[in-house]
């Protein structure tokens, strides 16, 4: 990055447009300012559009979401609500990811436990996963348990599938240096293809966490009262009968910022994680 | 790692079948009758075909041959990484059935491990082995030293040039203490500069270890200028058809490069490569120009 402080005696308009040139730089090299901009740019051209034109009562500008969602936050109903739907979440997300990505560590490992698995596999993942939601609720109700089952399954699939074909894409010379080195087989798969097959089975997992997102989302909204186990999904549905569409905008942002800071998160520890995959990508 | 390699081994007495050899001086590889064959859409490919040997200890024994013609399969049966379908391999007697740190492998690509740093890379082996973590990284740093890598421990193999990668890869196989290095065309993603580089290094290295190397390359110029000996193969089957000593004094260094013999030896070795792919021609257009078929 140039300053213009260094350069000798800049012309004025030259120094200004090489500030802007810097700063342009400066936003360029890290993301997060991009990412920001674009969304304050569409917030800002929401709120002004609603200020202006007007909006239909049921779609709030940003500011009057903030004002709702902070008005519910000091109530306490929002932390109850987003606390119960994390719950069900992080549950659901756990024990599918988990098993999804040690199924798919074993199948790419070893290809008959892959072929055993591969028929079921392809036969459930083209299912939409929320179907199974009424099916399971025959035995457990529209209780947390059977949200978190359909959220867990839903999580299942995108681990499992990354993490079986990072497995199998593992580079045959690398397993090759191990045994050279006279590593076993599970000191093999334990500290060479795992880790090799870490960048791709962390995608899978970063996906898993969307969805988990999503479905929380959906089986809340499906067959749940207005209760405080109701969830961020329940109390949106039940705001819209109701016509409290602040409280329904509020549970939205919720959802958003809390989805939007997991995958944040999740993003920057899967980067320490595997630093030196990313600069072998070119995304160090 | 045997520095006097002028010395017959003497310790043990040559058993078995070579028994031509002068005596209790067996050579530490031997390669005998190696084939391999695959089948691949229902035809029989001969990748290795009747391959035969010896290799002495300590010498640095370059395969020249054009692409497909084996040679890195060659390479992966002596590595114990691929099996032969016929023949054997012995090293100092014993027929190799899986890979051993006796023989070290270097690829074509260096295959660090991208997740970890460079000494940790060249460190690993040694935890395999069961040493303490601060001795194992203290004996990669020397390592790292030898190959001209100080300063670089902490990068990550993505941080590196294709060159300091190979070095690195280099450092973790001289690590594993082998008798022999089996070099897959090590330089083959080098560019010109680095690879002429990287010759002169590996020469440097040698010299000092008294290694056996087996050496992989495409390249006429890098056969003769490192080796002792060149074996050329022929593809389809791969077969070795000329074994040639080079005359050339040692150290070798950037003298050697200008060395006259040297272009006389990259011509002998170009019209025999030449040939080659002309008989191979010929041996294609046959079953055409010739209706009795011929060949099989």
């Amino acid at each position: 990055m140039s300053t213009t402080a260094t350069r000798p005696q800049p012309a004025p308009e030259a120094a200004d447009r090489d500030s802007r040139a810097s700063l342009a730089e400066w936003m360029l090299e890290r993301r997060w300012p991009v990412a920001l901009a674009a969304v304050l740019i569409v917030f800002s051209v929401w709120e002004l559009y609603g200020r202006t034109l007007g909006l239909p009562e049921y779609i709030l500008t940003p500011s009057a979401i903030l004002a709702s969602a902070a008005e519910l936050t000091a109530s306490g109903r929002l932390v109850e609500l987003a606390a119960s739907s994390l719950q069900r979440l992080v549950a659901g997300f756990v024990i599918g990811t988990a098993s999804g990505v040690l199924l798919g560590l074993l199948s790419g490992v070893s290809r008959r436990f892959g072929d055993l698995l591969d028929g079921p596999v392809s036969l459930v993942y083209p299912i939409p996963k929320i179907t199974f939601l009424p099916i399971i609720a025959i035995w457990l109700g529209f209780s947390d348990p059977a949200r978190i089952i359909v959220i867990a399954t839903a999580c299942f699939f995108p681990a499992y599938l990354n993490a079986h074909a990072a497995t199998r894409s593992v580079d045959q010379s690398l397993v090759w240096v191990a045994m050279n080195a006279g590593a076993g087989k599970l000191r093999t798969i334990l500290q060479v293809v795992l880790p090799a097959a870490l960048p791709r089975t962390v995608a899978g997992i970063r996906q898993a966490l969307a969805l988990a997102f999503i479905f929380m989302f959906a089986t809340e909204a499906i067959g749940s009262g207005t209760g405080t186990d109701a969830g961020l999904g329940g109390e949106l549905f039940a705001a819209r009968t109701t016509g409290d569409y602040d409280v329904l905008w509020a549970a939205l942002a919720a959802v958003a910022v809390l989805g939007g800071t997991a995958d944040a998160l999740f993003r920057w520890a899967a980067g320490k994680l595997t630093i030196g995959q990313e600069l072998e990508a070119g995304r160090g | 790692m045997s520095v006097d390699n002028a010395t017959p081994v003497t310790t043990e007495t040559a058993t078995g079948a070579t028994t031509m050899d002068p005596p209790a001086e067996r050579p530490q590889l031997q390669i005998a009758d190696l084939g391999k064959a695959f089948t691949r859409n229902r035809a029989t490919v001969h990748a290795l075909q009747d391959v035969s040997f010896d290799v002495p200890r300590g010498q640095f024994l370059s395969v020249l041959g054009p692409s497909g013609c084996g040679k890195s399969t060659l390479l992966h049966i002596i590595g114990g990484f691929e099996h032969a379908t016929s023949g054997a391999v012995l090293l100092d007697g014993t027929p190799i059935t899986e890979p051993g740190r006796d023989r070290g492998m270097m690829f074509q690509q260096a295959t660090l491990f991208p997740w970890k740093t460079v000494e940790s890379n060249v460190a690993w082996p040694f935890l395999v082995d069961g040493w303490k973590r601060d001795d194992a990284r203290a004996r990669a740093r020397e390592l790292l030293a030898t190959v001209g890598l100080s300063g670089f421990e902490g990068s990550y193999p993505a941080e590196l040039s294709g060159g300091m990668r190979q070095r690195a890869a280099l450092a973790r196989t001289l690590g594993l203490s082998p008798d022999i290095l089996l070099m897959d065309e090590p330089f083959g993603a080098l560019d010109a500069q680095t690879r002429e580089l990287m010759q002169e290094e590996l020469t440097r290295i040698w010299e000092e270890s008294g290694l056996t190397v087996i050496f992989i390359t495409h390249d006429i110029d890098e056969a003769v200028f490192l080796g002792d000996r060149v074996l050329v193969m022929g593809a389809r089957p791969g077969r070795i058809i000329a074994d040639v000593d080079i005359e050339l004094g040692r150290p070798r260094g950037t003298a050697t490069k200008k060395d006259p013999r040297m272009a006389e030896y990259h011509a002998h070795f170009w019209e025999l490569i030449r040939q080659q792919a002309g008989q191979r021609e010929t041996a294609r257009d046959k079953p055409m120009n010739d209706p009795s078929g011929g060949s099989s």
